[in-house]
This record gives C-alpha cells, sequence and structure tokens, in this order.
C-alpha cells in the first residue's frame, strides 16, 4: 500500500543514503556517490518536492472550493470533512424559536430550566433537535415529526413523561433581557405540538 | 504545470512583506527543519490525548443505535454496529499512539488519519456535525505526504525543503479555515445588511449572538452579559475578531505575524468560552504548535514592532505610500530642506 500511495505522492523519492562517511554537498547529494547516482538522487529529490508542493496547494483549493460549495448544501453545509466554516455567520435578529414544555399538564418547566425531569437540558444537540420537531409541526411535514420525535423522545425525555412544542417569534436580546428580569417563557405561545411518553 | 508554481511564487511574491524576513536563510531552514521534526510526534501526541481522554465514553458511544451514519462510517451499516464501532474506538487510540512514538512510518500516520477521520465521523452521525476536530483531521491528512527520511538529522536540503513546506501546508490548512469563517461572515453580513437585518457590521452583533447561544442552552458565563450590555466593548470586539478570521491566510506569507495571529485567534477561542460557553481546546493547542512557536522559521524572531506592522494587511501600503511621499522630497546625499530655510 505504501508503495502504491507513494508512488502516486512522490514518497519514494530523496530517499536518504545511510552510508555511513558520506560528506554532504549543498544540493543534499553525496560527493562521492558518483555522477550518475548522484544526478539521479537529486532528480528523485527535486521531484518529491515539486510534488509535495502541488500536493499541498490542490488541496488547499480542494478545501477552499469544496468547503465553500457546501453552503448550497443545509442543513449541515458540509461536505464532510470540508466544512464552509460558517458558524455564526448570521446575526440573530427576531426568529421562530421553539421551546419545549416539559412535565405534567398545569406545571410545564422550560426544556433547558428542567434539569432534574430531562436528560441534558443544556445540550445544543437538543435545541437543535426541539428546533427541528417544532419546525417540522408547524409545517405539518409527518415524515419529519416521527423523526425528530423519536430523537427527542429517546434521547432527552425519561419514561412517563409529558412535552408540549410551543412556538413564537422572538429577538434574542429582547428575550434575554426580558429572561433576567425573570419573566420566564415568553408571553404568547402557540402549542404546535404535544405528547406523552410510554411510561 | 512548472508554470502553476510560478505564477503561485509571482502570488507569494505580491503578498510579501515590503521588509521580508532578513538573516541567514539556510541557517534558518536548518533551525525550521529540526524545530518541525519534533514538532509531528507533538501533533500525535494531541491526538493521542485526545483518543485517551474520550476512554470513559466508550459504553456511552457503542451503545448508540439510531445514527444517521456519516460516509466515511457507511460501511458500519453492513456489519455488526457495536463490534464496528469498538473496532473504529481501538484503532483511534491505537493509530494515534503508535504515531506519537514512530511518526516516521507511513503506515502508522495512515492508521492515525483513519482513526481519528473514523471516529470524528461516527461520533458526528447524530444529526448534528461537530468541528472541534476537523482541524486535525486535515492536519493528520496532510502529514501524509512527509517525505521518506524527514525524520533524519542527516536529511539533505531537498528532504528539510519538502518537510518545511508540508508543515507550511499544515499552517496553510488552519489559517484558510479561520480565513474562510471570515469570509463568510462578511458575505453574510453583506447579504443580512440589504435585506435591512442586524448583520455583523452593527455594534450589537456580538451582543446578539451571546444572548441567542445563552438562551439556547440556557446556561450562564462570566462575561456574557458584560457584553451584552456594554455594546461599546462587544461592537469592537467583533470587527476586531472578523479582521483576523478573514485576513488570516495573510499570515502564512509573512511569518512575522504568525505568532501574533496565532495569539490572536487562541484569545477569541478563550474569549468565546466566557462569553457562550463554546470552546475548541484541540484548535488552541494547534494553533500555538504550529504558528505560535514559529516553526518554519525555527522559532521566535527579535521584535521589531514596526516591520509587524507593515506586514499586517492593510497597513503595508500605508508605511509604502509615507516612504515614497519622505523619498519624492529628497536625493540621496541632499538633505531635505527645513521650514523657514530659505532655497
Amino acid at each position: 500500500m505504501k508503495a502504491l500511495i507513494g508512488r502516486w505522492i512522490g514518497l519514494e523519492g530523496g530517499v536518504v543514503s545511510k552510508e555511513k562517511g558520506k560528506k554532504r554537498n549543498e544540493l543534499g547529494t553525496f560527493k562521492n556517490l558518483g555522477g550518475r547516482r548522484s544526478e539521479l538522487f537529486y532528480n528523485n529529490a527535486m521531484s518529491l518536492y515539486r510534488r509535495i508542493q502541488l500536493a499541498v496547494v490542490f488541496f488547499l483549493s480542494a478545501m477552499l472550493v469544496l468547503g465553500l460549495s457546501a453552503l448550497m448544501r443545509p442543513p449541515s453545509y458540509e461536505i464532510f470533512p470540508f466544512y464552509s466554516w460558517s458558524m455564526f455567520a448570521l446575526v440573530p435578529g427576531e426568529k421562530d424559536q421553539f421551546y419545549a414544555m416539559v412535565g405534567n399538564d398545569g406545571a410545564w418547566v422550560e426544556f433547558t430550566r428542567a434539569g432534574g425531569l430531562v436528560y441534558q437540558a443544556q445540550s445544543v444537540v437538543a435545541y437543535n433537535v426541539i428546533q427541528k420537531l417544532g419546525r417540522a409541526a408547524l409545517e405539518n411535514d409527518s415524515e419529519g415529526v416521527a423523526n425528530w420525535r423519536q430523537q427527542f423522545e429517546k434521547n432527552y425525555l425519561p419514561p412517563g413523561t409529558s412535552f408540549q412544542i410551543q412556538h413564537r417569534r422572538v429577538d434574542p436580546l429582547t428575550r434575554f433581557q426580558q429572561e433576567r428580569r425573570g419573566t420566564g417563557v415568553p408571553d404568547g405561545l402557540t402549542v404546535v405540538m404535544e405528547g406523552k411518553m410510554a411510561p | 504545470m512548472t508554470g502553476w508554481i510560478q505564477g503561485l511564487r509571482k502570488v507569494r511574491g505580491a503578498l510579501g512583506s515590503a521588509h521580508p524576513m532578513a538573516g541567514p536563510i539556510f541557517r534558518r531552514q536548518e533551525q525550521g527543519f529540526h524545530f518541525c521534526r519534533m514538532l509531528v510526534p507533538a501533533f500525535y501526541g494531541l491526538m493521542f490525548f485526545s483518543a485517551m481522554q474520550i476512554l470513559p465514553f466508550w459504553e456511552g458511544i457503542m451503545s448508540r443505535t439510531q445514527l444517521q451514519l456519516l460516509w466515511p462510517v457507511m460501511w458500519l451499516d453492513g456489519i455488526l454496529m457495536q463490534e464496528g464501532i469498538l473496532g473504529i474506538l481501538i484503532l483511534y487510540l491505537v493509530g494515534s499512539g503508535l504515531a506519537m512514538v514512530l511518526p516516521q512510518w507511513f503506515v502508522i500516520r495512515l492508521l492515525a488519519f483513519l482513526g481519528v477521520f473514523s471516529f470524528w465521523a461516527l461520533n458526528n452521525s447524530t444529526g448534528k456535525i461537530g468541528h472541534s476536530l476537523h482541524l486535525m483531521i486535515l492536519i493528520s491528512f496532510v502529514l501524509l505526504w512527509l517525505p521518506t527520511g524527514w525524520h533524519s538529522p542527516n536529511a539533505g536540503r531537498m528532504i528539510r525543503s519538502s518537510l518545511l513546506w508540508v508543515i507550511g501546508g499544515a499552517q496553510a490548512v488552519m489559517l484558510l479555515s479561520y480565513s474562510m469563517a471570515g469570509l463568510v461572515k462578511l458575505i453574510a453580513g453583506l447579504a443580512q445588511l440589504v435585506q435591512g437585518e442586524p448583520n455583523v457590521f452593527f455594534p450589537d452583533a456580538l451582543a446578539r449572538h451571546v444572548a441567542d447561544r445563552l438562551l439556547q442552552t440556557g446556561s450562564e458565563s462570566w462575561v456574557g452579559e458584560i457584553l451584552i450590555d456594554h455594546l461599546w466593548i462587544s461592537g469592537p470586539l467583533m470587527w476586531f475578531t472578523l479582521y483576523i478570521e478573514f485576513f488570516a491566510i495573510w499570515a502564512v506569507f509573512r511569518p512575522r505575524l504568525q505568532p501574533w495571529f496565532a495569539a490572536a485567534l487562541i484569545s477569541f477561542h478563550i474569549g468565546s468560552y466566557f462569553s457562550m460557553t463554546i470552546i475548541f481546546p484541540q484548535n488552541c493547542v494547534l494553533l500555538g504548535l504550529f504558528l505560535a512557536a514559529q516553526p518554519t522559521v525555527g522559532g521566535w524572531q527579535k521584535l521589531d514592532i514596526r516591520k509587524l506592522l507593515e506586514d499586517l494587511p492593510g497597513m503595508g501600503w500605508c508605511f509604502r505610500f509615507r516612504s515614497k511621499v519622505w523619498q519624492r522630497g529628497s536625493r540621496p546625499g541632499i538633505d531635505r530642506p527645513q521650514s523657514g530655510t530659505p532655497v
């Protein structure tokens, strides 16, 4: 395998001589190797050097092209492992927000505050699953609801837990100030789906 | 082929500093070569450390069943899932451990690459893709091109140059990823500006990101509220980050900038943790090893603030313009006339 891949990317070129007592000159060859052998050695090393240059430039170009073209591949924006690095690119303004409320009827607790009732209450992955579930429910996408509900229930809810997914458009800065004043979840939420885990 | 390389050399020349790093070039190559020889096992040491850190989670990873497999681990679908996952975990641990000790063996470097690549694909097959190991994967791929004999202290000049090119490639991979992040932020910011939405050019951009993130996770941070309340701090911080990110690739061509860009990017990661609880520890160590330590030029050079400022993107032409104006008014051997001096 090394021979195959090595021949392609030129790893076989420019092998260092293990012969002892030979003085290296400026070109990386050996003075007493003899003309033809010395020339071959130099050519191999030069060819290796060129191939490495090309490989690095090609890889960087591929990284740029594939990464940026991944911007047209939502939702991950990625051709793994080439990513567009579009993290925090869009500044959040007013947007649709879905809240998972868990507990029993009449005593709902917001998911991120329900550390004792659910698994991984502060996980950003859970947040993304809730948003996708809420979006699917809002758009009556039954297949999406089934898929994301299964993930939500299996990974984050213990058996017997009731939950609601509620929706509202909110501005993060305004919402953060409200939250700091202790007003809890925002007013005017619309319930987009309800469910209960089997005991 | 040669034309391409010559073209790229012209680009490098155009991006080059007004005052390229002086000094004995062959001695710097010698120093850089020995520095990079040590850097390669250090990189695999970091990979091994990352592999060791997930040991307590092996059982949890193996018990996963609801997976949306990414393409590098699609083959798990056809075999016994648990055994396959165990094989990937062992490959990651053993491959990176061996590569730390014997990085001169191509096959071992290949095993380490396959281990970290498969593990990260498996770990991200849950619906959301994380990015803390992406740079490590890309660099371990670049390190596959290390030439035979790179580890020998008696390697010839071409081998030394090749090693320095590979390490330079790894530096470029890291910096390009930050430049891409800056580019995408810039494009998205312009699009949002045109649509009249909040955008990266507004002073509340960072405050909005912090508020949104803290609401998503219901968590608290040390400096999050300060950044939200004081836009005169968070606004310039966001713009400075955008500048550093967008021009990060510049530092590949200007080694004097590398440690300072690395320090700025590490500070950005530390700041992200204290404001938004997002952490990229591997990236910070990689920035430290591959850029802050200046491996390709053999370690730190004497600090010259004027030359450093001239190297900064957007600053060099200011200095050149100033120098040209100055030179136009004077001739060799003739002093500039002083104000009030009769001509």
